[in-house]
């Protein structure tokens, strides 16, 4: 790796906390959130104007008796910028986190702390360390050693409002399927080359122009899992704390240290095949050839009050471009993954992706309101570009086989469904485990449900590759290849399907289809 | 990036336009009626009938805003069973261009008056047109209404339902496109249907749609562009 190469180094922070809970990066890390948070909000170094580049909503500020926001051409220019479900959710990000880790290690140097202060990252992922999914202790002290009060808990006096479970360390507040990562991490490219949003949408996300209103997430999405996953665990589904909406995730410390382990992630997964690049050929967009290097330029705010435009093409290096950092640690966790790209050689080729087909949906919308809810629907043969796919294997589920769970919407409730399918009608824990398909995590739902000046209110659609399920169901003789029924079960904090949690405002699904590629 | 194969094979160009373009048709449409608009424009000029400027209206909305619906018509093939996918796009066409129909009926007779008895030439329709663009761009409505324009539905998979969805999407997105380029279109009309000043109206269409301008400089544009086919209007009287 080229860590040698690199001036900063970001490391993580549960390894940083087992040399002590206050080792020097957290603790300068703490005081400078302090320092910026008492900055205004105008100043583009503040805490307030850093969050509000990721997205603003005065209704939601919990800040906004605290001074005034910057001017309307100010907040037009530089705020509720964040791209989601988009590829470019990767390089804005990592945009984003380099200026405000200049401005953080500006103020730390301010303070009299280090000049190589980097930002360290959450790898809740670790299967090395049993603490990882808790919140790392240096974000659930009241106080820092000297007794004032902690930054990382409460900014300003005001508390930092997260799920209860992760203020008090509880590790089942994250279940290990939020930080499993062996989805993103074994897949083989970034997106796919048309604008499709079914199906497999790549390590990266669908090809899209700018977007700010995330619609479209694949299973295999980093994005999806563990990123939204992470936020609607630690804000709560039902304490709508800060990193639950995009308005406010950035107000709390603990988004930057997620946010630096998606973008470690991305390291990651570039590392691990030659074949793992990100994208280099332009994609038709609705009508529009889109290069996702150097079609969309993103604007920011540097340390120095100066607006700066950069492309992805700028950061598609970390060590050797303008932040020059890198990780402690990028190694591919998944042996799995590992060992098959190393018996295939770096000379893979990346593989082909088949056009996707609709065999079949629900006819009627489904509202979840805190029960297991189940659609039926039938379901054909393809007819189009899998027909021969499935015609010539000789294998029944050959070929890919997606669940695609469309238009979701919701006012408030930001409440995890797991989704099964064909489930018995009084199933087991074991019927449970083996009939999953995956989850639905509904960071940023109420937004997208919203028509707004931001967002068209289409809600979120999620494309699940059931392709192993159905081999299994079809092993087992449970698969019918006429009809499929979905289940939509609510998830106790534990990450466990239960049948019934409190009464929400409706969860409303547009549709549910299946699709063979 | 990935190529694109079908069946484990590679596919046909005729294959692969209908499987990843199956909105080709509907540019063929777009096409021939920006012939027929250049064709038939030293007929129409100024002795437009009610019917006349229905007519050219309706080519006008397809040669202009149609080529503008490649997403909402990949988006429907794509929610679609592949053997009524293109019934699909024709139903969305058909809400689509149903609510500009409607806007065309009330249009049309509007502004017959003023260009049928030659009080208003078409450069100077033009400049209107392009103005009243300009304060639309600069009012809040307009950013609201680009979003209506991104607007998806639920499609239901097949049967008189799915006929339904399909026209009902293609007519919501109908109603925030139009909402969205009335003024051009209006200017397009009070010139008279000027090939020239459609392709100006459709550059800034698509400029609005594919590239989300600071509006302030896309309202200088249509100002610049205002003022231009004044200054026209002028030498031309």
């Amino acid at each position: 790796m080229g860590a040698s190469m690199a001036t900063f180094i970001r490391k993580d922070a549960w390894k940083l906390s087992a040399i002590s809970t206050w080792e020097p990066t957290l603790l300068w890390y703490a005081k400078a959130v302090g320092e910026m948070s008492g900055r205004p909000a105008k100043d583009p170094t503040s805490w307030r104007f850093q969050a509000g580049v990721h997205g603003y909503n005065k209704t939601t500020d919990p800040f906004v008796k605290s001074g005034p926001i910057p001017s309307a051409s100010e907040v037009s220019k530089f705020w509720s910028k964040c791209q989601h479900g988009s590829w470019f959710f990767l390089p804005w990000h990592r945009l984003y986190l380099g200026f405000f880790e200049e401005i953080v290690r500006a103020a730390i140097v301010k303070l009299g702390g280090p000049k190589d202060w980097a930002l360290p990252y959450w790898n809740y992922s670790d299967t090395s360390n049993p603490n990882a999914r808790a919140l790392p202790p240096a974000f659930r002290q009241k106080n820092l050693p000297d007794g004032s009060p902690n930054p990382l808990y409460a900014i300003q006096g005001i508390g930092i409002l997260r799920a209860p479970g992760i203020v008090t360390g509880t590790l089942s507040v994250i279940p290990p399927q939020d930080v499993d990562l062996s989805h993103c991490l074994s897949e083989t490219f970034f997106s796919p080359n048309t604008d499709t949003t079914v199906g497999d949408l790549g390590f990266g996300g669908p090809a899209t122009g700018l977007n700010h209103d995330g619609q479209f997430f694949g299973q295999k999405s980093v994005e999806n899992v563990p990123h939204n996953a992470i936020h609607v665990d630690v804000g709560g589904e039902t304490t709508n704390g800060w990193m639950l909406n995009p308005d406010t995730a950035a107000l709390d410390p603990i988004f930057w240290l997620h946010h630096a382990n998606i973008d470690r992630l991305w390291s990651v997964w570039n590392r691990t095949a030659n074949s793992n690049t990100d994208p280099t050929v332009p994609v038709n967009v609705g009508g529009k050839k889109i290069s996702w290097e150097t079609s969309i330029k993103f604007m920011f705010r540097d340390l120095s009050a100066h607006a700066v435009t950069m492309k992805p093409i700028d950061v598609k290096e970390t060590a050797t471009t303008r932040f020059q950092y890198d990780y402690d640690d990028a190694i591919q966790p998944i042996a799995a993954v590992a060992a098959r790209r190393a018996a295939t050689g770096q000379g893979e080729i990346m593989k082909s992706q088949p056009r996707s087909e609709m065999i079949g949906a629900s006819r009627t919308k489904i509202a979840l309101t805190g029960s297991a809810q189940t659609a039926s629907f039938t379901i054909a043969q393809p007819s189009g570009p899998a027909k021969a796919r499935v015609e010539g294997a000789k294998a029944p589920s050959s070929g890919k086989v997606y669940l695609v769970i469309e238009n979701v919407k919701s006012k408030e409730s930001h409440a995890t469904y797991g989704v099964y399918v064909d489930l018995p009608a009084k199933p087991s824990a074991s019927d449970y485990e083996q009939h999953y398909a995956g989850a639905m995590h509904l960071f940023g739902v109420r937004h997208a449900s919203k028509r707004s000046k931001q967002h068209a209110g289409n809600g979120l659609t999620f494309s699940l590759d059931i392709t192993n399920l159905v081999g299994i169901l079809v092993a087992k003789k449970q698969w019918d290849d006429k009809n499929v029924r979905v289940s939509f079960v609510p998830r106790g904090s534990s990450g466990e399907a239960i049948n019934a949690i409190a009464k929400h405002d409706p969860i409303q699904i547009g549709r549910v289809s299946v699709y063979r590629a | 990036m990935i190529e694109e194969v079908s069946g484990g094979q590679e596919i046909g160009a005729l294959q692969r336009l209908n499987e990843r373009f199956p909105e080709y048709w509907m540019l063929g449409l777009s096409m021939c009626a920006w012939m027929a608009l250049a064709l038939t424009e030293r007929e129409h000029g100024h002795n437009a009938s009610h019917s006349g400027n229905l007519w050219r209206w309706m080519l006008m909305v397809v040669a202009m805003m149609v080529p503008l619906q490649i997403q909402g018509v990949r988006l429907t093939a794509e929610r679609s069973l592949w053997s009524r996918r293109h019934r699909g796009i024709l139903g969305f066409l058909v809400g689509y261009l149903g609510v500009w129909i409607l806007l065309g009926l009330v249009t049309s007779h509007l502004v017959v008056f003023p260009i049928g008895s030659n009080t208003l030439n078409w450069a100077t329709g033009a400049a209107i047109g392009f103005l009243v663009e300009a304060v639309w761009l600069l009012s809040p409505g307009k950013r609201l209404a680009m979003h209506i324009c991104n607007k998806t539905l639920a499609l239901s998979p097949c049967g008189w339902r799915a006929n339904r969805d399909c026209i009902s999407y293609g007519s919501v997105v109908g109603y925030g496109c139009m909402l969205n380029c009335w003024p051009l279109m209006l200017g397009c009309l009070l010139s008279g249907h000027s090939v020239v000043v459609m392709l100006f109206g459709y550059g800034l269409a698509w400029v609005d749609r594919h590239e989300m301008p600071n509006q302030r400089v896309y309202a200088l544009v249509a100002v610049v562009l205002s003022a231009g086919f004044g200054a026209l209007s002028l030498v031309n009287k």
